[in-house]
């Protein structure tokens, strides 16, 4: 006769109860501890850790949690990017000082009209003077507006 | 993706308009009201426009020398302006200011040197006048000898 067809003692008996009536009774509170109770908490710890592993999906998971990478459609972020970009020039330009415009150079009829005036009682060339003048800065702001932008 | 957020916004305000586009921009109307205001009559209003535009700062993002370019040519519109208000006084003052900027052989140094003349005649001071006409005859001459030879007549 070999153990397994040998019949169960009354030990083993008991304790195949007990587990029995453990295992039915485990959600009771109050229930007196018994010494089946650590075994099934130790199968059910090793059980646990099993299933805890941290798999290819649940470590997509926990990694999108953490970096919440995907918020943002590409084409958001793409435009973000280049928005970004744009500020940033904008913030080096507005506070670098630019070279110096190409100013027009004058014209004869301006010289001319600055020499008339150039010499006491030349009120009469005065009116020719603001002519010219007004003509050269037209051009002279016109300049500057190719080198520091339109003129808002 | 906040900074880029916080960039973007500060980028959108300064976009919006330079410190010194706007600045130009700024100078280029004042100029234009004060056109209007003259052949109004309203030369005051003319005058305190142009004066408000010297009072205000200067962006950082604009070359010294067109700084100095814009400046001479509004101090140099306000001491005519002064000058037609019958104030050589005011309008010494404003070429004075115009003439600390710096000094170029350009149109706008020659015409503050022309109107200092003028201030300075219209106050008696006829010797001092006489050495302001000189001094803008010679930067004159030299860029009209330089146009000639350009050939080009504007």
């Amino acid at each position: 006769m070999t153990d397994e067809e040998r019949p169960p003692t009354p030990a083993e008996l008991s304790e195949a109860g007990m587990l029995a009536r453990a295992l039915e009774e485990r959600s009771q509170p109050g229930r007196e501890l018994k010494s089946v109770d650590d075994a099934l908490g130790a199968a059910y710890l090793l059980r646990a850790s099993k299933q805890a592993e941290l798999g290819e999906l649940r470590a997509r998971a926990v990694r999108q949690r953490i970096w919440r990478k995907g918020t943002w459609p590409l084409w958001v972020r793409v435009a973000a990017a280049g928005l970004a970009g744009i500020a940033a020039a904008a913030v080096i330009l507005a506070v670098v000082p630019r070279g110096p415009a190409r100013l027009p150079p004058p014209g004869v009829r301006l010289l001319q009209a600055q020499l008339a005036v150039a010499r006491p009682g030349s009120s009469a060339e005065l009116a020719q003077l603001e002519v010219e003048t007004a003509a050269y800065r037209e051009r002279f702001y016109g300049a500057l507006e190719r080198a520091y932008g339109r003129r808002p | 993706m906040r900074s880029a957020l916080a960039l973007v916004l500060v980028g959108a305000s300064l976009g919006c308009g330079s410190g010194a586009t706007r600045w130009i921009g700024d100078a280029w109307r004042a100029h234009a009201e004060a056109d209007a205001l003259e052949r109004s009559g309203d030369l005051e209003r003319a005058g305190d426009l142009l004066q408000d535009l010297v009072s205000r700062p200067v962006p950082a993002g604009v070359a010294p020398q067109d700084v100095r370019a814009v400046l001479q040519d509004i101090y140099a519109r306000l001491a005519d302006v002064a000058l037609k208000r019958g104030k050589p006084a005011d309008a010494l003052h404003s070429v004075d200011a115009g003439l600390q900027l710096g000094e170029a052989r350009d149109v706008f140094v020659s015409s503050l040197r022309a109107l200092r003349g003028r201030a300075l005649e219209a106050l008696g001071r006829d010797a001092e006048a006489a050495r302001e006409y000189e001094a803008a005859q010679a930067i004159a001459e030299a860029l009209l000898s330089e146009a000639l030879v350009d050939g080009g007549v504007r």
